[in-house]
């Protein structure tokens, strides 16, 4: 009993000052409750930590981006606009990728005084499309202002470097049309309307023009397509003839995958002179293919132009500049360079799933500081402009291919296989778009690292 | 609104309504815009005045400002008219 006694009394520590003031004698808590505290501390610590040096690196970044907001911008010009192509990793909401651009990136530009425009794809093959049909409008246009020469004289800066257009030579002082507002009431003494100009459509290089970021790897796989789609592609949708491909619509929609009857759209079908059947089997495969199973509001249509005829295609004929190194498409209406000239940021989404990888990602979880600070150090460079480098066919075509592409579920992948998606199939490019792009950042080599 | 669909169409407005029906639209125009400004001001312009000029930050602000609140009206708008009407249709027999 002694013994015992002795032993307790030794464990605690207690003063008789301590006594007299009620406090009992302070021990260390039991085995299992120690481990179970520092555990605990431990886990929560370390999130808190994470947390805190992520909040720095953000800070050290939108601090030294800070200074370029606070440069006046006339009122009669826009900022410099970034876009940003934002895709979901696979088998997960687009929720994921939302959150990278808006803890890392956003900030960022914002802080910057850019401008930016965001195309969310919840889909896949949505922002090939909205690239590609982009393009064919501006082709469409550029055909346009082929046929009427006239209107060629308006935009005469923007062929300056194509000196075989006749009109371009021709200096004529254009008629001005006499408008009331020039000499009547109220509006002869006003200021006349200032037109706006884009900053972008007034660098030289057009590498300093705008920008696009990537977020996902799909994203950057639509993207190239897009382009290669938009610009190498026919401007109409060709007819296809496949037997093949029909059969395999047919195998699929038998697979058990519902598709969900959807009247608004195919009331659109009817509507639309496109009303073959064949034609709204496809559109219902590509329906199908979209993993969530809302109303589709955009309708995606199937590219023009597969990749394996890149190189069997002719450049379009407005599209002259593409043959020459230094031609330089830019956009009719506000004189910006296309997105094929703007550099490309390709930021790969950190996304594993399956039980085996718990150890990984709780790894990972824990080290997000890391991915913060690469994020938020290639969009501080995207925001400088500092290190742009061409485009490397091979290389960086794979750009976040073992960041991200190998942890793509291996389910996914052979199912999107099987349906042709867009994003399992391998990337392709064609040397003569791929000769005027660029990318923001170091080379390839350095950058797969981790 | 006539109980046997007789009679029916909008009654004649004479110009005296018509005046009166584009002074308040004039008046709800200018008033929106009259909001819009004092708010977009309040939001995005730094009050210490150490520019004559707007700079980037402002200017982003203020373009944004207008954006949102134009499309911010225009569905407040939308859906005011719908519930007017199904109250309408709701309070008619």
């Amino acid at each position: 009993m002694r013994i015992t006694m002795a032993a307790a009394a030794k464990k605690g520590f207690s003063n008789p000052a301590f006594k007299a003031l009620g406090i009992p004698t302070i021990k260390l808590p039991s085995r299992n409750w120690i481990i179970f505290w520092s555990v605990l501390s431990m886990g929560l610590s370390g999130l808190a930590y994470d947390k805190y040096e992520q909040k720095q690196i953000l800070k050290k970044y939108t601090g030294l981006v800070k200074p370029l907001a606070q440069e006046a911008l006339p009122v009669d010009k826009k900022p410099r606009k970034i876009t940003v192509f934002i895709a979901p990793p696979p088998n997960d909401y687009l929720e994921t990728s939302l959150k990278i651009w808006r803890r890392f990136i956003k900030p960022v530009l914002y802080y910057s005084g850019l401008d930016y425009e965001v195309v969310e794809a919840d889909r896949q093959g949505i922002i090939r499309m909205k690239v590609a049909s982009q393009l064919r409008q501006l082709r469409l246009q550029m055909r346009g202002e082929e046929r009427h020469p006239d209107s060629v004289k308006d935009n005469s800066k923007t062929n300056t470097s194509e000196p075989a257009q006749p009109n371009v030579e021709i200096e004529e002082t254009p008629v001005k049309p006499i408008a009331k507002s020039d000499f009547l009431g109220v509006f002869y003494n006003r200021p006349k309307e200032i037109k706006v100009v884009d900053e972008d459509s007034l660098v030289e290089d057009p590498r300093l023009a705008g920008g696009v970021i990537c977020i996902g790897r799909g994203a950057y796989k639509e993207y190239i397509t897009g382009l290669h789609e938009g610009l190498l592609g026919p401007l109409q949708e060709p007819e296809r003839v496949e037997a093949i491909t029909d059969k395999d619509t047919a195998s699929l929609s038998s697979d058990g995958n519902s598709i969900k009857d959807d009247p608004v759209a195919e009331q659109q079908n009817v509507d639309s002179t496109v009303t073959v059947v064949k034609e709204d089997k496809k559109k219902e495969e590509e329906e199908k293919q979209t993993s969530e199973e809302e109303t589709p509001e955009i309708k995606i249509v199937k590219p023009y132009i597969d990749p394996s005829e890149y190189p069997n295609v002719e450049i379009p004929s407005e599209l002259y500049q593409l043959a020459s190194p230094d031609g330089v498409i830019r956009d009719p209406k506000t004189n910006v360079p296309i997105l094929l000239y703007q550099p490309i940021l390709m930021v790969a989404i950190p996304s594993l799933s399956g039980f085996s990888n718990i150890p990984r990602r709780i790894y990972r979880f824990y080290q997000k500081r890391h991915f913060a600070e690469k994020v938020c150090s290639e969009t501080y460079d995207v925001v400088k402009q500092e290190h742009i480098r061409p485009f490397e066919a091979p290389a960086d075509l794979s750009q976040g291919e073992f960041d991200e592409e190998v942890d793509w579920p291996k389910s996914w992948v052979k199912q999107g296989l099987v349906r042709k998606s867009e994003w399992t199939r391998e990337l392709k490019c064609d040397s003569r778009i791929v000769e005027h792009m660029s990318m923001y950042g170091s080379k390839p080599e350095d950058r797969t690292e981790p | 609104m006539s109980l046997f669909g007789l009679g029916g169409g909008q009654p004649q407005l004479t110009s005296n309504q018509k005046i009166q029906a584009a002074e308040t639209e004039l008046d709800l125009v200018t008033d929106m815009f009259n909001k819009l400004v004092d708010n977009c001001y309040q939001k995005c312009i730094n009050k210490t005045y150490n520019q004559g000029e707007l700079n980037k930050d402002e200017s982003n602000c203020l373009d944004r400002c207008v954006a949102k609140y134009f499309e911010t009206n225009v569905k407040v708008g939308e859906n005011m008219q719908k519930m007017g009407q199904t109250f309408n249709a709701g309070g008619k027999f």
